[in-house]
């Protein structure tokens, strides 16, 4: 448990102090990057992988923009602290699966991380609070710059960057959106909405729970292809269909609470209050539904046990790692369960 | 009842779902694995299915000129374009030069464009310049002018950041 210290520590993208953070909750871009004097790590030797994390390690340390960068290898680290990382949002679970000769350097405030050794030998990753993609676009550019000169990437003027899976190819870059949409998931209309935007070159997704309501009702768009257009293009075109989306739930919010739904929907979220602050057992996915009710809640102004701020803390602390961390140990499920009741409890002040 | 897509042991609560295009693909999940997952639900969309793709390129007749699929291997990793067709991976940077004409059609139906129009990298290297003529010049003998406006764009562009 060497990432510890990383429970102190506020990432960035949890602000609540960011644009449309009432419904946004973060921006994301990443570009796919290789080097060219290596296979893909798919098909390189382990020697070439753990070169791979040298010269970039080498070309990054170098850099101004990762002066107070952590600098870690996978095998170096425990299952916990792995988890710890994929549930910040740094590294993906595929890069846990295989830790030998994977990397990840975290800049400050997490706002700036890589990725190495995936399925591609370089992904940089630019992570922002609330609606906020052309500032997470300008701070990846910047760096792609400053790389670039160190290290060789693999680049072709007809393909542009060259990755591990065609789907890639091109600019190398996914953008990608957090959003928050309980009013639109509250009136059913979130589907629809949701496949005409497929339609736009966005791809969303969410995660369903029992039923057919969204799990936190939490949704992620993000470009479906990379490759034909400039990556401001790609960008403003998921903004364009973030920003719509953004309007409809607006919408809908107001329409709840001007209509005969109100009561309801009050009566949801002061449920969920009274859950939270009550609870002595509760799974992350429980958690996750009152969570949802209470954002509404504190998005439409009602009085609240806690704001944005320590809600988005919770959101990201009741995760399992989180947890197992806070709790300075490995925990079986039901344990796990009972401790996160207790942290809510106490995060929530009742 | 509905078995868990991912352990296969335990009833599935949870059902994730993924619009990709004109699909929508689904998983279901037991709650263990849910909470697994939940995680997941943030790290990257898992994209189009790159056989799926070569599935239905081929059902469309388009026939890639030049290569033999069966045969074709990459001369530098050794990567065999049938083991591509089966992991959607290839294995090194030149795979895209060694099976340039049969992945030109996949990127274009992938992507709707054929061609990069994003950063250029390096293009004022003496290398890339080359290349670029070279690549120019057949385009002018294969009569391929929309491809050799781009690139007589590109080498202009190279020529003016030197
Ligand atoms: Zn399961
Ligand atoms: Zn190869």
């Amino acid at each position: 448990m060497q990432l510890n210290n990383m429970l102190k520590l506020k990432a960035a993208w949890l602000s609540a102090d960011a644009p449309e953070s009432a419904i946004v909750l973060s921006s994301r871009v990443r570009l796919a990057r290789n080097l060219e004097r290596h296979a893909f790590p798919g098909k390189a030797r382990a020697k070439d992988l753990s070169q791979v994390i040298g010269e970039i390690f080498e070309g990054t340390r170098k850099n101004r923009i990762f002066g107070k960068a952590a600098f870690l290898r996978l095998e170096d680290l425990d299952d916990l602290d792995r988890g710890l990382l994929v549930e910040r949002h740094l590294i993906s679970k595929d890069l846990t699966a295989e830790p030998a000769n994977r990397g990840v350097v975290v800049g400050e405030k997490e706002k700036i991380s890589l990725m190495i050794n995936e399925e591609d030998h370089l992904r940089m990753q630019s992570l922002e609070a609330g609606l906020s993609l052309s500032a997470a676009w300008e701070a990846l550019r910047r760096l792609d710059d400053e790389l670039g000169q160190r290290l060789n990437f693999a680049y072709d003027p007809d393909w542009g960057f060259l990755t591990a899976c065609p789907t890639n190819l091109g600019t190398g870059l996914r953008a990608s959106c957090l959003l928050h949409l309980p009013a639109l998931g509250w009136s059913s209309s979130v589907n629809r909405v949701l496949e005409s935007l497929s339609r736009m070159g966005v791809i969303v997704r969410g995660l369903y729970g029992e039923g057919t309501r969204v799990l936190g009702d939490i949704f992620q768009l993000s470009n479906a292809t990379c490759l034909g257009r400039t990556e401001e293009a790609f960008i403003d075109r998921l903004k364009d269909v973030v920003e719509r989306l953004v309007e409809r739930e607006k919408e809908e919010r107001q329409r709840l609470c001007s209509g005969p739904e109100r009561v309801k929907l009050e009566d949801s979220v002061y449920r969920s209050v009274g859950i939270l602050s009550h609870c002595r057992i509760i799974t992350f996915e429980e958690a996750m539904h009152h969570l949802s009710y209470i954002r509404l809640g504190i998005a439409l102004g009602w009085a609240m046990p806690m704001g944005l701020p320590q809600l988005n803390d919770i959101f990201l602390t009741a995760q399992p790692a989180h947890i197992q961390m806070a709790a300075q140990k490995e925990l079986a499920a039901r344990e796990r369960d009972q401790f996160r009741a207790e942290k809510i409890r106490g995060q929530i002040g009742a | 009842m509905m078995l868990c897509s991912h352990c296969r042991k335990k009833e599935a609560s949870v059902f994730f779902k993924a619009i990709d295009q004109n699909q929508v693909i689904e998983l279901h999940l037991c709650g263990d694995c849910a909470e697994k997952r939940g995680i997941s639900l943030v790290s990257e969309p898992s994209s189009l299915s790159i056989p799926e793709i070569l599935a239905g390129l081929s059902g469309l007749g388009v026939k890639p000129g030049g290569l033999k699929e069966q045969s074709a291997a990459c001369q530098a990793c050794g990567l065999r374009y049938s083991q591509f067709r089966e992991t959607g991976r290839l294995g090194c940077n030149h795979c895209y030069a060694s099976f340039r004409p049969l992945l030109a059609p996949l990127v274009s139906r992938i992507h709707g464009f054929p061609r990069h129009q994003g950063r250029t990298y390096r293009l004022n290297s003496a290398r890339n310049l080359e290349e670029l003529k070279k690549k120019l010049k057949l385009a002018v003998a294969t009569e391929d002018f929309e491809t050799a406006v781009a690139l007589r764009d590109q080498i202009r562009q190279a020529g003016q950041s030197e």
